[in-house]
This record gives structure tokens, C-alpha cells and sequence, in this order.
């Protein structure tokens, strides 16, 4: 190759990566590739460098970066689960955790929620706003139990013994749908994030199936359905698998907690729809898990975890290996913390679908570490100073609330006084 | 049985091997179809006739290499649909660098490695660039307006960081003998 040509072919390279290039520049090119070998090697070479820098630059800056991709000391710099998100997940597994029990007792409509008070006779529990004053009879026995602290017996006295889930819904949607009230039905909002995380789908869907509000509900319908990725395949494939993957386990979260509802045979046809949109969905997720540039591993094996399929045991226990070895459970800096709530709360609700050893103890190592690296007597986390400081934002508290609470309704009841401690001025 | 599918084991098959060469496809049907849009679509269109046809893949044999088969007859096909001024490359042309392309790919994940490891040595201006172009997937004219500079002058520096890359990875990866 002359050097002339050398010259040449790097400006046609450019022009046909950057799509730039004329049709006299691609005929050019055409030629050039057609006699020439070693301008062919060159071609191939620089559309790797072309395609790599897409993955690679994409991959780094999303928060689920496969490990042999990342840079080291680089700090994530994208929420992966908005707060409303991690909320919706929270809530879902504290009704999923209330569900077996109250179908024994049969469904409760929101004209008998009681509020919530302990069943033992203990103090209400502090990490909601204090409830409203009774206006209807207490349900026969509590809906949770937590479990036995193991810490000092001053702590076990602190911590509430039980909770009434159907009272913390009717307060925790209240504050929280108030500003996820503009249903999102597009795939992905204007900022880019995934629809779903903004949407009220499966917030109201799992709130009205535990309240019996049927308006909330349909109200959750709409948007479940809209968002479904099966009604537009294209999502499938061409980009939006993060997305779908959200999408695939939020919509089992709230697929269950309808179909253990009073008003599973209402929905019958609707939750066949979304049942099928479901499993459509996750051959794709399954087939593109580890490949995708912006799906986690946990968040994989979170969609997995929702698929009847004999692979996912398989499957999950590899996502499991890849979350623990790109040290996603470990310390980080102090500004990934919120993402670390986040992972708290995902780890959670990977537990109420893969209650397995493994699981388990990641998801108690990631509430330890949020346990520990917390500032004493506060809600907030050690951080940096500077534009990115995250400590004490408001979101940031919510989300670490939450992530405090299932921490310590599972596994340390000292949490769940934790996150009602107010974040200093 | 569903004739259409392939069964349960299958599937699993399906998955794993299209998880596993997933990137390689896409460079291949990339480097005869150099328009990102256009490529996803046919990457698309070839999965969904991969996962028609697995049951005729041989185990024996390469599955990227199965696969490069269909993708070739999808951006064929797609030239055919969408017309031919969306193809560079003419019937002819297409298969001698369809088939010289499956070989090269052999080396496509050592270049990936390379790249990712040649990325960390660029400076802070050619990252920010780069990200800019790459993960926010701005245009061109955007970007170089809120950097205030022409949008020339940032396809110069965007090609001259492309070459810096290209020169790292052939020296890495051992290919430093020829124009670079």
C-alpha cells in the first residue's frame, strides 16, 4: 500500500465510521477494499476499534459494567434503579412477605386496614411518619414478624416486633405516588432512564391489589400493559434489554401480588396478557444477560429469577458469581452509597424469588456494608465533598430508608431503627 | 412438537451460544453494513432467524460461523428491501469480505481486550470526547455545540483519537507490521 493510499483510506475509514462519507467516498472505499488485502485487514481493523470504543466507553459508564470492562477507581457515575424504582421493589416485598399469611385470613379491603400498632404491645414502629388515629379494627394477628435480634437485649427492646403491612401501604403509597403520578407508557422517558422505574404502574397495581382498590389498580393496568415490551418486539433485541429486564421483574412482582389478590379472577385475562408479555420477554433477557452493557448481573438474575425456566437456578448462580467477583457487594466510594441501597433492596427482592444460600448471604454482606459505613446516629453516609457530595439529599435518605428497613426486618433489627434516625440539618 | 422452535435443552443452547458470540455477529454484519441503525436492524432480523433455524445448526461445527452465514444472507436481503444504495459493497464484493471477515474475526476479542486497556492511556480532553460521541450518542453537531468548537475540528480530534487506538491495539496485539 502507498503511502498515498495509506493517507487515503484513513480518510475514507473516518468518513464511513463517522457516516460521513459521500457515495463517491464509499465507491472509493469499494474499490480500494475490493483489491486490495491489506486494506481490507485495515477496514476490519478499524471497525473493531470502531465498535469496540461503542461498548466499551457504553459499558464503562453504566453502572452494570462487566468486570473485564471497567476501569479501576472510576466511580459510577448513573443511578441504575431511580428511587421511585427501588420504593416500588420495597414495598412489593414487604406485601410479598404479608402475603401468606393474610390469604389465610382472607383478603382485607381498605375499609378494614387497620393502622398499625404492635401486636405485642411495644411502641409503633418509627421508620414511617407516625400513623393516623385508628378508624378501624386490628387485623387478628400481625402480618410480620421480625425476626429475633442477636444483638444486645437494649436493642431487641427498641426494635418493634411486628408490623402491619397493609397500614405502612396505605401511608408509604400515599407519599410516594404523589410524585410518581404521571404515567410514563414509553419504553424509556425524555432523560433515557427505563419508563418503568417512573411509571406508576407497579407501584398502584401492587399497592391497590394489597388495599382493594380497584381504581388504583386499573389505574396500574394501563401502564403495565403500555410498557409491555412484548408490544413492541423491537425493544427486545435492538438495545433497550436493561429496560426489559426491569420491566420482566417488576412485572412478576406485581403479576404476584395481583394474582394472590381478591381480585385475581378480575384481572384473569389480564394477567394471562402480561403472564406471556412476561415470558416472551425473558428469552430475550436470558439470551443477552451477561452481553448487555447495561444490565447488572443482579438485575439479571433478578429477571431470571422470575422465569419458569429449568436453566435460571443455573443461571442465577452465575449472575450471583459475577455480582460477588466484580465486587459490587464490597466497599466502594462513598458516593456510589445510594447505588449501594439500591443493591440492598434488589438484593431483597432476589431473595423472595431465589431464597437460596448464596442469595441470602449477599444480600445480608450488602446491608452490612450500608450498616457500617453509615455515619453514626445519622441516615447519612460518609462522603466526599464537591459537586457530586450525595449525602443527606432527600431521595437518597428514602432510598436508604427503605434499604435499612428490609435490611432490618430480615436481618438486623437495629436497622430498622437506623433508617427512622432523622439526617441532621 | 413446535416446529418453529427449538425445544427447552435447546433453547438453552441458543442462549448461551448467542450470549457468547453475540459481539462477533454484530462486528461481522457491521463490517458489511458500516451504518449503526442499519446494522442493528439486520443484527435483529438475524437473530430472530437463528433462533428459527437452530435446530439445523451442526454442533460439531461453529456456531459463529453458522451464524455469520445468516447474517451474510440477512444484509443481502436487507440490500434488497431497503435498496441498494444502503449496501456498499456489490454481490460479488460482499461474499469475498463476508468470508474473510469470519476469519478475522478469530481476532476480535483480543482487539476488544486491547482496546479497553489502550483506552486508559488517553487524557482526560480525549476521554470526555469520546463519551460524549460513544455513551451519550450525541450527535456530532450538539456535541461541538455545547463545547463551543466547530464540528470539524471535533471529527479531526474524534479520527486522530480512533488512529492513536488503532496504533495501541496493533501493538498490543502483535499486528504492528503494517500501516497504522
Amino acid at each position: 500500500m502507498s503511502e498515498k493510499v495509506s493517507i487515503e483510506i484513513w480518510t475514507l475509514l473516518e468518513a464511513v465510521c463517522n457516516e460521513t462519507a459521500s457515495s463517491e467516498q464509499r465507491g472509493r472505499l469499494r474499490s480500494l477494499v475490493a483489491d486490495d488485502s491489506e486494506v481490507r485487514r485495515l477496514y476490519f481493523e478499524y471497525v473493531d476499534v470502531h465498535l469496540g470504543c461503542m461498548e466499551i466507553v457504553a459499558a464503562r459508564s453504566a453502572p452494570d459494567v462487566p468486570t473485564h470492562l471497567r476501569p479501576r477507581r472510576r466511580l459510577r457515575r448513573t443511578l441504575l434503579v431511580t428511587v421511585p424504582a427501588g420504593v416500588a421493589i420495597a414495598v412489593a416485598l414487604l406485601i410479598a412477605a404479608r402475603q401468606p399469611h393474610e390469604r389465610a385470613h382472607g383478603e382485607i379491603s381498605s375499609s378494614e386496614v387497620p393502622v398499625p400498632r404492635s401486636q405485642t404491645g411495644g411502641a409503633p414502629p418509627h421508620f414511617l411518619p407516625e400513623p393516623a388515629p385508628p378508624s378501624a379494627p386490628q387485623p387478628s394477628s400481625p402480618v410480620v414478624a421480625l425476626p429475633e435480634p442477636r444483638g444486645s437485649s437494649d436493642v431487641a427492646s427498641s426494635v418493634p416486633r411486628t408490623e402491619n403491612l397493609v397500614a405502612v401501604l396505605r401511608r408509604a403509597p400515599h407519599e410516594l405516588v404523589a410524585s410518581l403520578r404521571v404515567p410514563r407508557p414509553e419504553l424509556r422517558t425524555p432523560a433515557g432512564g427505563c419508563a418503568v422505574e417512573h411509571s406508576t404502574g407497579v407501584m398502584n397495581l401492587v399497592s391497590g391489589a394489597a388495599l382493594g382498590d380497584k381504581a388504583r389498580m386499573d389505574e396500574g393496568w394501563a401502564v403495565i400493559e403500555a410498557t409491555a415490551p412484548s408490544a413492541r418486539t423491537q425493544w427486545v433485541i435492538a438495545g433497550d434489554m436493561a429496560c426489559t429486564a426491569r420491566w420482566l421483574a417488576w412485572a412478576r412482582v406485581a403479576l404476584e401480588a395481583v394474582a394472590s389478590s381478591r381480585f385475581a379472577d378480575t384481572y384473569a385475562p389480564r394477567l394471562h396478557g402480561v403472564r406471556q408479555a412476561v415470558q416472551a420477554s425473558a428469552v430475550a433477557v436470558r439470551g443477552q444477560a451477561g452481553a448487555s452493557q447495561r444490565m447488572r448481573p443482579i438485575e439479571a438474575a433478578l429477571a431470571l429469577a422470575g422465569t419458569e425456566s429449568t436453566s435460571s437456578n443455573a443461571e442465577i448462580g452465575r449472575a450471583l458469581h459475577a455480582q460477588t467477583a466484580d465486587g459490587l457487594f464490597g466497599a466502594r466510594p462513598a458516593c456510589d452509597a445510594h447505588l449501594h441501597a439500591n443493591d440492598v433492596i434488589l438484593a431483597h427482592a432476589l431473595l423472595a424469588r431465589a431464597p437460596e444460600d448464596s442469595v441470602e448471604a449477599a444480600a445480608r454482606a450488602a446491608g452490612d456494608w450500608l450498616v457500617r459505613f453509615m455515619k453514626p446516629g445519622s441516615t447519612g453516609l460518609p462522603d466526599k465533598a464537591g459537586p457530586d457530595a450525595c449525602e443527606y439529599a432527600q431521595p437518597r435518605r428514602k432510598l436508604l430508608r427503605w434499604a435499612l428497613l428490609l435490611h432490618g426486618v430480615r436481618f438486623d433489627p437495629a436497622s430498622v431503627n437506623r433508617s427512622e434516625t432523622p439526617a441532621p440539618p | 412438537m413446535d416446529t418453529d422452535r427449538p425445544t427447552e435443552d435447546a433453547t438453552d443452547l441458543f442462549v448461551a451460544e448467542l450470549q457468547r458470540h453475540r459481539q462477533q455477529v454484530f462486528a461481522f454484519i457491521f463490517s458489511l453494513l458500516p451504518r449503526r441503525a442499519d446494522a442493528e436492524d439486520v443484527f435483529q432480523r438475524t437473530c430472530e432467524t437463528l433462533w428459527r433455524k437452530f435446530d439445523t445448526w451442526d454442533r460439531r461445527s461453529s456456531f459463529r460461523t453458522w451464524a455469520c452465514g445468516y447474517a451474510w444472507r440477512q444484509v443481502a436481503n436487507f440490500g434488497r428491501i431497503a435498496g441498494r444504495d444502503r449496501l456498499w459493497l456489490d454481490d460479488d464484493l460482499l461474499g469475498r469480505v463476508a468470508e474473510e471477515r469470519t476469519v478475522d474475526l478469530d481476532r476480535h476479542e483480543a482487539r476488544l481486550a486491547a482496546l479497553n486497556t489502550c483506552i486508559d492511556t488517553l487524557g482526560d480532553h480525549e476521554r470526555r470526547l469520546l463519551d460524549s460521541i460513544y455513551r451519550d450518542k450525541q450527535p456530532m453537531k450538539d456535541v461541538a455545540q455545547r463545547m463551543g468548537r466547530a464540528v470539524q475540528t471535533l471529527y479531526n480530534q474524534l479520527n486522530l483519537i480512533r488512529r492513536k487506538l488503532h496504533q495501541c491495539v496493533r501493538l498490543r496485539t502483535g499486528t504492528s507490521g503494517g500501516q497504522a
